[in-house]
């Protein structure tokens, strides 16, 4: 049971019907997920969605690793809805069964491809100590580029906040793909 | 040494110029520092999380004085030296105490004078350790600050711990001050 009413878009402000239509138009007409809370903070919901957009189009990381990262963050943080909208999305981007059956059950899986292990392994050590050290930076620049690192980060930080919200907020996963 | 060169406004394409503008507009210093000094290389994530920042800060329902208390805490929890030494001088102006501050630096809790306080850091310690609170700590936050005043409490500590991993990842250097130990 979530901690928050589902809003109706009904009992809404203007500004807030505007900002329902713009993050629902690009989610499937639905606003899930931690919008369903930021909703009642505008201000917080409008600029949350537009840094989300930011790694949709993928113009620095691959679409499938930066499913990869939102998947590790979600792992990280047992953020169930999280996992339950990105498993079939990183499935869809390319990311293999195996691999993200051994993120569920918090194994390293075993990575057939060395980009998905550069970011797994960066994005493991941040979360865990909070930085990386000289030679993770230093490989994962190496692999891709200073703006693909500020990508990585950022969008493993930008999870991280979405995966507190849905923690305290309790939002229940979508069907079909449970953290256990 | 910071893991990412110096901004200089010249090297910068026009959208990243227009841009650093607006951010050094409402910044009190001379050229680009922080969390920004990394994103202006990546000009779309820059325009929103600074839009994310004043959100916080322009008009907020929690207390400045508790957003800058959770905001030190995060700092505290992911060493972000940069954002303590940025906001150790802020938390002060809106009125925490020395005392409170420098038990948070030291990692112990703080004895507070103030319930409010004593409530958001009771919250956030317990969301950092859990990556979650109780039905009984949400339930008390709630009666507290009201359901608006949890949204952003949440929400700003997951914003600051974003800042946190991109200050420490690029290792930006703190300000002039008592570095974090």
């Amino acid at each position: 049971m979530a901690r928050v009413e589902k809003a109706k878009r009904e009992e809404l402000t203007a500004r807030q019907q505007k900002i329902y239509d713009d993050i629902s138009r690009t989610r499937g007409g639905r606003l899930g997920g931690p919008f369903s809370v930021w909703i009642r903070t505008p201000d917080i919901a409008e600029h949350a969605d537009r840094l989300t957009n930011c790694f949709r189009p993928a113009s620095r990381l691959d679409k499938r690793l930066i499913e990869l990262i939102v998947l590790v963050v979600a792992r990280n943080a047992s953020a169930k809805y999280a996992w339950s909208v990105h498993e079939p999305q990183g499935k869809e981007a390319g990311l293999t069964a195996e691999t993200i059956d051994a993120i569920r059950a918090r194994r390293r899986p075993d990575f057939k491809r060395d980009d998905e292990r550069l970011i797994y392994d960066f994005v493991t050590e941040l979360t865990a100590t909070k930085t990386v050290s000289a030679e993770t930076f230093e490989r994962t620049k190496a692999a891709f580029g200073i703006d693909g690192v500020i990508e990585a980060v950022t969008c493993a930080g930008c999870y991280g906040m979405i995966g507190l919200v849905l923690n305290v907020f309790d939002i229940p996963p979508r069907p079909g793909y449970p953290l256990p | 040494m910071a893991r990412i060169d110096d901004v200089k406004r010249e090297n910068l394409n026009p959208r990243q110029q227009k841009l650093y503008d607006d951010l050094l507009r409402t910044r009190p210093r001379s050229h680009l520092t922080g969390p920004f000094a990394v994103w202006i290389h990546t000009p779309d994530i820059a325009e929103h999380a600074d839009r994310l920042v004043s959100a916080f800060r322009v008009a907020p329902k929690l207390d400045r004085r508790l957003l800058e208390l959770i905001i030190l805490m995060m700092c505290r929890e992911a060493t972000a030296q940069y954002a303590w030494s940025v906001h150790e001088p802020l938390g002060l102006k809106e009125g925490l105490t020395q005392e409170v501050i420098d038990a948070i630096r030291a990692r112990r809790r703080p004895d507070f004078k103030r319930d409010d306080e004593r409530m958001i850091y009771d919250f956030v310690s317990e969301l950092v350790a859990t990556k979650t609170v109780s039905n009984e700590m949400f339930e008390r936050a709630k009666k507290t600050f009201g359901l608006e005043g949890v949204i952003e409490l949440v929400s700003c500590a997951g914003f600051y711990g974003m800042i946190g991993y991109v200050l420490n990842v690029f290792e930006i250097p703190p300000q002039p001050g008592v570095p974090l130990a």
